[in-house]
Formats: structure tokens, sequence, C-alpha cells
């Protein structure tokens, strides 16, 4: 059933209406673009580890940094901190 | 390379604990990135998720929209504020009152952390739990849906708040005032309201009174650091 609530934008902000309605999605679903290394000139500080709002840089076994897509939500602060300018953000399909 | 490069995650824990899939978070979202590290630094599953919100909750006898959490230690407990400014005024972006309140409460640790210093934040989350009695710390986190920037400006805003003195990280334990992020050169307080879009119709006037305001409450917070 479709609820049509009024919602001012001062209340609302990262608040669903409705609940339950997104259980279906993952943080990866609604994705715009996704993080990419240059692989030649990472110094594997990882700066992009740390700042990740939602966990999705992951370590490999090697020392660089790969993304785990069903956590990256695109938001983009990994390529903006970079200290190197690294990080690309790849559009998605 | 291996041997003399400073790798940032050795010096935090590899697993995570906070996990976006059971808490609606925004992209970009500071309060997520700060309940992320938070968590890190308790080394425990945080129960409730950081964004659950009631609207007019009431913390230390003040009515507050902003996310709370309250983390059990021993008989005491630690309340961590995350406070993304829900009521949007130029004045309360400026000053805080809550930290001054829980020192007026007795509580014995009270601190102000920012995510875009994550080791800072860390440490003082550490030092609240080893601290006697309660403790209480606020987390400014930046929002970018409310606040109205770009998703990636998030911690680059943060820093803006900490460099201009709008937000200055402090701790006080047991009554003693320590400030651990002094900046040099403070930035002018227009470029912290000109970055979010939500203060776009300020006008010269009200920044100059906000200037006038930051730099009156940098002051207060001066007088009560005391020197070694």
């Amino acid at each position: 059933m479709k609820t049509k609530a009024k919602v001012s934008s001062k209340t609302l902000q990262c608040i669903a209406v409705q609940t339950g309605a997104a259980k279906a999605f993952k943080p990866g679903n609604r994705v715009v673009a996704r993080p990419e290394w240059d692989k030649d000139r990472c110094v594997r500080c990882g700066i992009c580890y740390i700042y990740c709002p939602h966990g999705a840089v992951v370590r490999q076994d090697d020392g660089f940094f790969d993304v785990n897509t069903d956590r990256c939500s695109g938001c983009g602060i990994c390529h903006r901190e970079c200290w190197f300018g690294v990080i690309g953000m790849v559009e998605e399909a | 390379m291996d041997k003399y490069s400073l790798m940032v995650p050795n010096f935090i824990p590899s697993k995570e604990y906070f996990d976006p899939k059971h808490s609606v978070t925004c992209i970009g979202c500071g309060v997520s990135l700060a309940a992320r590290l938070v968590g890190k630094a308790l080394e425990k599953v945080l129960s409730g998720a950081a964004c659950t919100r009631s609207s007019g909750a009431d913390l230390f006898g003040v009515k507050t929209d902003a996310a709370f959490m309250r983390i059990k230690k021993g008989k005491a407990e630690l309340i961590i504020c995350f406070d993304d400014e829900p009521s949007n005024k130029l004045q309360d972006a400026l000053v805080k009152k809550l930290p001054a309140v829980a020192v007026a409460e007795g509580i014995g640790y009270v601190a102000t952390a920012c995510p875009s210093y994550p080791f800072d934040l860390m440490e003082k989350v550490q030092r609240a739990m080893d601290a006697e009695g309660s403790a209480y710390i606020h987390i400014l986190t930046p929002c970018p849906a409310a606040w109205k920037y770009p998703t990636e400006e998030t911690v680059k805003v943060g820093f803006k708040a900490v460099e201009t003195l709008a937000f200055p990280l402090y701790e006080i334990a047991s009554g003693f005032y320590n400030l651990t992020n002094t900046t040099l050169k403070p930035r002018a307080i227009e470029e912290y309201i000109r970055a979010q879009g939500r203060f776009e119709k300020a006008t010269a006037a009200q920044i100059k009174s906000a200037a006038a305001t930051v730099e009156k409450e940098y002051k207060k917070l001066l007088e009560k650091v005391q020197p070694e």
C-alpha cells in the first residue's frame, strides 16, 4: 500500500519513510560510480581504507587495496582524500 | 618499499564491526564513518544502529534531535553523541552547548571529536573507556544530505570545521582542559559557512557576527585550558 506522508525536508534527512522498504537492497546496489586504483603509482598508505564510511575498501594480500562492491556506495571520499590522486571514479554501466 | 612504507591500517584492527546493511545510511554519511571508527576503537559490535534517532530526546535535561548512543562500561556508561546539526541554524553550528552541560553534570571525561581526525577520535574513545565513571564524547558528523554539499567533501568539511575554530577539538579529564588539536593559522569562518549549501543565503553581516561568536567561544575555551 502506498502512503503519502507529508514530510518536510527538515525532519526527513536520512530516515526512510516506510520501514523495511529498502531491505532487499545492499548499499552497493544504488551505485553510480566506483573507485579504481592505479597500482603503478599507489604507495599503499591506506588513507582510503581509514576514511571509507562503509568499510568498503579491502586490503589484499599484496598490500594494495580493492573495493568490496557489496558495501561501496560510490560517495567518492577515497578519490577526494587520496594524497597522490591514484584513485579514479569509474562510472557504472 | 615494504620496509619503509607507513601503512595506516597497521595501527587499527582490520575487522569491520560496523555493518551499513543494518542501518540506513546515505552516500558519504559522516555518522556512518564515525560509528565505524568507534566500533574499531571498542573492538566490539555496536548494538543499536547509529542512525536511529528520536526527535526531542532528553540528554542531561537538554532536548536534542541528534543521534546518540549509550555503551555500558561496568556500572557507568559511555554516551556518544553524533551531532549532525539537525536544526540547520547558523547559531547551532557555531556554539555547542552539550559538552559544557556534561561538565556541569559532573561527568569525569568529556571530549569533542571529528571523524576527519580518525586517530584522535579512536584515542578519545579508548581513553573514555579507561576513565573512571561516566564519559561523554561529542562527535561532529557532517551530513551531505542535510548540509547540502557534494558527497565526497565529507572529510574536507570536517577539516574546515576544526581549522576555522568553529568546532575546536578538546578533552576534559577530571577537570583539566586539554586542546588536542591546535590550529596555528585558523582559516576564516566564511570558508566553512560557504562550503555548505544550507547557509547559501547567509549575508555578510551574519558571517561577521558568526566570526565574532567563534572568536569569543574560543577565547572562553583558551581561558579554561590551564598552562603547564
